[in-house]
């Protein structure tokens, strides 16, 4: 479905893929990576926004820049916030799916599903430039999934959304991939990924580090705190509660007047944790607006596994 | 299943142009427009009376409409791609099936039109203050056409100019005002009074031609009205090229 051979891009002097061979099929794949490693490159070569500097980019076996047959069957979700803010949600995605080959009346029932699907019908008469960076993420995905593609990019599609919302796309990307629609999930969030697939692209400094069973990957990442950070009304109570419960292993409340309520905290048990701190703030009364990672455990895991491949090489090349 | 069938060029260009109607009327530019077009009238209004010499109405009418005639494309259209590179929405368009350039056509055909209603309305009512305060000559001449003429001059001149701000905006987006401002005050403003060669490339200097024409003044060097006709479509089609250019080449900035 997705294939990519020895592919490069280069912009300007600084190479944001490295020669990259690649094959994803069916089902729900995750592009994970810290950021700056070439996620957002990748998504914007298969869909058709760049053209590789080297090396061939096929989706549904064709080359897909410029390609209408191929752009028809695709449906993108970037990782930008911009959306035309003058207007409604509905009139958004309905065009969407009307340059997607609706006509006016089908692409209209289309949108308004699409919106209902992803929790907006009661918002969709509101101009996204009233919308909140959570529900202008389900509309980018609503327009992405509104003429039903065969293939799916999604380019961060959690970032920014409430845990309720997150819960909801996490359910609807099961759905579609079980429905054996081919989708590319990036993410610099290993947790995220891992709720959606278990199938994984890593990729670090524009190379594919390795491909596959995320279960790989997740045991090297639990020798690190995993971070996570969270912005709500009452950080320090949360913070306490967490620290009395064991969650964390260490907190940090940001005393900057820029970011108010937010915290970072470290944590050895993370999907305890991603569960637990929802239910904590409920209980409390805790209104939380943000929940998400840092990334710098998975970070600090893609150093050591560029240092043992490396290491491999040297070996090798000793050994030689 | 994806959508039934490929959509059409129309389709793509019938819907760029709807989101380009939203954004053009439901922003605060929109309003800022009628106001300025509402000024020539006002003026008009208040210098009109019988006796007033042709010259001087001519002038009132030269000095409101030709500068509205750069600055409110300008105000428009220098945004109107830059900021879909900006803001990356044009990612959402390029990732349908439909050619690239669609985004400017649709655009600029919304917004040229838009405001030819706006700068027709507006002249029309010029004309009838005017009338109402003794015809001036140039646009009651049965001879020459007056009103048909400012009209026609009006029309071309706001193409060349709404084409002229695209393509601005497209090739500068950070500062796409500043770029056609520039424009307006360099080329306009200053070479296109001065009777160069260089004037050819001056949209206000084509307008005033053909609108001024009518009068039946033919000063040696001074190109012919349907010369300046062809210049002012002639301009409007490299402005237009130059944003379908830019845009049909731009790749997503990306911090890599």
């Amino acid at each position: 479905m997705i294939d990519l051979a020895h592919c490069s891009k280069w912009y300007g002097v600084v190479i944001g893929l490295n020669d990259v061979t690649l094959s994803v099929g069916p089902g729900v794949t995750g592009l994970l990576g810290p950021n700056g490693a070439g996620k957002s490159t990748m998504m914007k070569l298969v869909t058709g926004l760049m053209r590789a500097s080297q090396g061939d980019v096929k989706v549904l076996g064709e080359h897909v820049y410029g390609n209408r047959d191929v752009l028809r069957r695709i449906g993108y979700c970037p990782e930008h916030e911009g959306v035309y803010t003058e207007l409604t949600a509905l009139e958004f995605v309905t065009a969407m799916a009307r340059i997607s080959g609706y006509h006016a009346a089908a692409a209209r029932k289309r949108a308004e599903e699409a919106l209902e699907r992803l929790d907006l019908t009661s918002a969709m008469h509101r101009r996204l430039g009233g919308f909140s960076k959570g529900m202008r993420q389900r509309t980018k995905l609503a327009q992405a999934l509104v003429h039903d593609p065969d293939v799916l990019f999604l380019d961060e599609p959690l970032t920014g959304t409430d845990p309720i919302a997150r819960a909801q796309i996490q359910a609807l990307l099961e759905e579609l991939g079980r429905a054996g629609k081919t989708i590319l999930v990036s993410s610099h969030v290993l947790h995220e990924v891992e709720r959606l697939t278990q199938e994984i692209v890593l990729i670090y400094r524009g190379r594919v580090l390795a491909e596959g069973n995320i279960y790989k990957i997740r045991e090297l990442i639990d020798h690190h705190p995993h971070r996570v950070r969270v912005d709500c009304d009452r950080p320090h109570e949360l913070a306490g509660a967490l620290m009395t419960a064991g969650l964390a292993v260490r907190v940090e409340v940001s005393a900057a007047s820029a970011a108010p309520g937010r915290m970072i905290i470290e944590t050895l048990t993370p999907d305890t944790a991603y569960d637990s701190i929802p239910a904590f703030a409920l209980d409390r009364g805790i209104h939380i607006t943000e929940l998400s990672s840092p990334d710098n455990n998975l970070e600090a895991v893609f150093r050591y596994l560029t240092e043992r491949v490396a290491g491999a090489r040297t070996t090798a090349l000793e050994d030689a | 299943m994806p959508a039934p069938s490929r959509p059409s060029v129309f389709t793509g260009i019938a819907v760029v142009a709807r989101i380009a109607l939203a954004r053009l009327t439901r922003g605060k530019a929109f309003y800022v427009s009628i106001g300025l077009l509402i000024l020539p009238i006002a003026i008009a209004t208040m210098v009109k009376r019988p006796g007033t010499s042709d010259a001087f109405q001519i002038s009132i009418l030269a000095l409101t409409l030709q500068p509205l005639i750069l600055f409110i494309p300008a105000l428009h259209c220098a945004g109107m791609l830059a900021d879909e590179l900006d803001d990356r929405t044009y990612t959402y368009l390029f990732t349908h099936p439909i050619p690239r350039w669609t985004l400017v056509a649709g655009k600029l055909l919304t917004t040229y039109l838009v405001l030819l209603v706006g700068f027709t309305l507006s002249v029309l009512a010029q004309y009838q203050v005017f009338k109402s305060g003794g015809m001036p000559r140039f646009l009651d001449d049965g001879r020459n056409y007056g009103l048909p003429r400012v009209l026609v001059a009006t029309s071309i001149g706001l193409l060349g100019s709404c084409c002229l701000a695209a393509a601005a905006g497209a090739v500068f987006p950070r500062r796409p005002f500043a770029a056609v401002f520039a424009w307006i005050l360099g080329v306009e403003f200053i070479i296109g009074n001065i009777p160069t060669v260089l004037a050819r490339v001056s949209l206000g200097s084509h307008i005033r031609r053909v609108a001024w024409g009518l009068i039946g003044e033919q000063k040696v060097g001074m190109p012919s009205v349907s010369t300046s006709t062809l210049r002012l479509l002639e301009l409007a089609a490299l402005f237009l090229a130059i944003g379908i250019w830019r845009l049909s080449r731009a790749e997503y900035r990306s911090e890599v």
